[in-house]
């Protein structure tokens, strides 16, 4: 007789695939078949934890970056805290790596596209990520300058602290694809160990994350996978060595396609195009800020016009 | 060329089809490329579906006829698919639950990847917002879990119920 439980796998799958999470997590609470059915289904994570909805609302309308994931509007879910008046910036921070390690924890095998939309990491949640060896695509999304709360440090948006944390992911990730890091206090040295071991990585794109300087660039056009990284956004970085001493290691980038340098301020616009017209060819550049019109710099206005 | 056709159910009853109905199925389709019109006449065995399922199958597929045959690259949009279902489907699929995983399965041997689709729609409306003891009910499925695993799975989960 056909029953749900007897479906062969690949039409429970594809059941399952119109699923949102809660669903989905409801199914693979019925029985131990479906535990383990709705675990290795279980590949794809946009978590989201945030103290208000509005503040939600607003971190999905900014987040508008080229995303490398096939990921649906199924895959995301935002997790309001609940309200509460004694809750510090500390508190709160706590709080969000407290969801995220329950959230990631069970499925640390099965993930291969994880998102992270958190104010800060903890070490913890960095330590359960350091599991995840098939992951493909990471993004941790630390980046949030419209939040306001009265609690936060000055300047808690403009910089992450460097951490040894960060340690605990090198050398784990042999698969990974995609990398996003935005206000990450990663070093130069961490990063490169983070994405070395996989031959197959191809995208890097890391907002706000100022300890990254030319040093990483060094390191990035001296290994195999700088030469075939296809993506590289390295956006908002006011790091005084990012400027045109970064060049020629972008030279030895040779696959790139796509490669963006924007809110970079010691990054010369002019500059970086003729760069890319002579040099690199990368079909698709943006540049710090000015958009460039060939052979028409100035506006002529004809003085006998009235 | 005949348009009718003969299916032979698992159950040994002929039932005659339009050709042009039955080629919703892409197993027949090709069955009736690979044989040629010469053989056409022939009855085509279906041993997998019984009389009162391929009756119901051929019924989606007179309803459906001149649908637009699906995109080969519905990949993406695929990816997009809601679980929207017009409303004669949802009639249709108003059967008991052997009838509709029947329907599922046939549908996924047979190869008509819409009805296939409409199918796993229907099931996973059926789950959505369901407690999982409601699931259980709804499907007849067995907790062979021990009322500490459940506990603790129950806790796992909390953080999507925040």
């Amino acid at each position: 007789m056909a029953r749900l439980d007897n479906l062969p796998l690949e039409i429970t799958y594809e059941i399952l695939s119109y699923l949102e999470i809660p669903s989905l997590l409801c199914f693979g609470e019925t029985s131990k078949q479906n535990r383990a059915i709705h675990r290795t289904f279980f590949t794809t994570l946009h978590l989201g934890v945030f103290h208000s909805k509005i503040n939600s609302r607003i971190a999905y309308i900014l987040d508008q970056l080229p995303q490398q994931t096939s990921a649906t509007d199924r895959h995301k879910l935002s997790v309001i805290l609940r309200p509460s008046k004694t809750r510090t910036a500390s508190s709160t921070i706590l709080a969000q790596n407290k969801i995220a390690c329950q959230a990631i924890s069970p499925y640390t095998q099965t993930l291969r596209d994880l998102e992270l939309t958190l104010w800060d990491l903890s070490s913890a949640t960095v330590k359960i990520l350091s599991q995840m060896t098939y992951l493909r695509r990471l993004s941790l999304k630390l980046d949030h300058s419209h939040v306001r709360h009265a609690d936060l440090e000055k300047g808690f948006w403009d910089v992450a602290p460097p951490s040894r944390m960060w340690n605990h992911l090198a050398g784990k990730f042999a698969v990974l694809e995609s990398l996003n890091l935005e206000r990450c206090g990663i070093t130069d040295y961490q990063l490169m160990r983070m994405i070395e071991p996989s031959r197959r990585f191809r995208h890097l794109q890391v907002q706000k994350c100022l300890g990254l300087g030319e040093e990483f660039f060094e390191y990035l056009a001296a290994l195999e996978i700088g030469k075939k990284l296809e993506t590289l956004m390295f956006t908002r970085s006011w790091k005084e060595e990012i400027d045109e001493r970064i060049y020629p290691y972008i030279t030895r980038l040779a696959s790139l396609k796509t490669l963006s340098l924007y809110d970079c301020p010691n990054i010369d616009c002019d500059d970086l195009r003729s760069m890319n017209d002579t040099i690199w060819h990368i079909p698709d550049l943006i540049a710090p800020c000015r958009s460039y019109i060939p052979n028409a710099r100035f506006i002529e206005v004809d003085p006998e016009y009235a | 060329m005949s348009n009718t056709i003969i299916l032979t159910s698992s159950d040994n009853v002929e039932i005659p089809v339009d050709r042009e109905v039955a080629e919703r199925s892409i197993l027949i389709k090709n069955m009736l490329e690979d044989v040629g019109d010469a053989a056409a006449n022939e009855p085509i065995p279906i041993p997998n579906v019984n009389e009162a399922v391929l009756k119901k199958v051929i019924e989606w597929c007179v309803h459906h006829k001149g649908d637009p045959p699906a995109a080969a690259d519905d990949e993406t949009e695929s990816r997009k698919r809601t679980t929207e279902i017009d409303e004669w489907d949802q009639k249709f699929m108003q059967v008991d639950q052997e009838m509709l995983f029947e329907i599922i399965l046939a549908a996924n041997y047979l190869d008509i990847k819409a009805l296939l689709d409409v199918g796993c729609k229907t099931v996973a409306n059926m789950i959505k917002g369901k407690s999982p003891e409601e699931i259980r009910k709804t499907f007849n499925i067995t907790n062979d879990f021990t009322p500490e695993e459940e506990e603790q799975i129950r806790r796992e989960n909390e953080w999507a119920e925040e």
